[in-house]
């Protein structure tokens, strides 16, 4: 007699059935690291100091990114100028909301610059950028 | 002619590859999502001269090593001395003119902005900063 043996049907399912928890585990981690982070571009160049402030960042007008380098954009361009010229082109008001974004390490002369500009043109809101410790 | 019409087996989708695309989802998600959201910092950067007179004011100056000068006083940046002034600044709601000099870190001048908000010292002004 010759036997023959045959895959069992019901093993296959069997198997699917016993990964059902594992799969509901997964698919739950997974939306749970959808909805509660946020991708964000991680510059190592620049890492924005921490404060205890909680207030939600607001939207500006002009935004200034000075890297560890130094070297700052605003709005996105890079400053080949100074940076009070750079912000006289943006025609700026009192009114005008300026966030800066500096990197942690650099000194606070690098600063100077941003504070300058914002006492020549009068702005009355400077916002600095910072993550919540 | 006879056509023999077999009925289709209903092919149900394989687990395992599911699961292999939901893994990477989930490391993709794990690995590059961040949790901790991007604060703001309010700053005054009044023109000089521009504060009322009538509230008391001092000035502070950041120096490196962990100490400030307030109004010309050295203290340790954590000496209990320095925390008393800061009450008391507070309670008269004093404004409070703060400089850092030029090689002090961001991170050092923010971490005093911060503290001297939480004690309740809100009228705050950053000039640029001084050389040592």
């Amino acid at each position: 007699m010759k036997i023959v043996t045959m895959p069992r049907p019901s093993q296959r399912n069997n198997l699917d059935n016993s990964m059902i928890p594992a799969i509901n585990i997964v698919f739950l981690l997974l939306i749970f690291f959808m909805l509660a982070g946020h991708i964000e571009a991680q510059d190592a160049q620049l890492q924005i100091p921490a404060s205890s402030s909680d207030a939600e960042l607001k939207t500006s007008e002009v935004e200034i990114r000075i890297s560890a380098s130094g070297d700052y954009t605003i709005n996105g361009q890079p400053g080949h100028q100074d940076l009070q010229t750079m912000m006289g082109s943006l025609s700026p008001t009192p009114d005008t909301v300026v966030i800066c974004h500096i990197h942690r390490d650099l000194p606070s002369s690098a600063l100077d610059p941003v504070l300058q500009a914002v006492q020549q043109w009068g702005i009355k809101t400077l916002l600095i950028a910072t993550e919540q410790r | 002619m006879l056509l023999e019409v077999t009925p289709r087996t209903s092919q149900s989708i394989s687990i395992t590859p599911l699961i292999d695309v939901v893994f990477i989802l989930l490391l993709f998600f794990m690995l590059s999502s961040t949790f901790s959201k991007t604060r703001q910092l309010e700053l005054e950067a009044s023109a000089p001269g521009t504060q009322s007179s009538d509230t008391p004011s001092h000035n502070i100056r950041l120096l490196p090593d962990n100490n400030v000068e307030l109004d010309g006083t050295l203290y340790a940046i954590d000496a209990d001395t320095f925390a008393q002034h800061l009450n008391t600044m507070a309670e008269n709601k004093a404004s409070v003119t703060l400089a850092a000099v030029s090689s002090v870190r961001v991170q050092k001048t923010i971490r005093l902005i911060d503290r001297l908000r939480s004690v309740g010292i809100t009228q705050l002004d950053l000039s640029p900063s001084v050389k040592p």
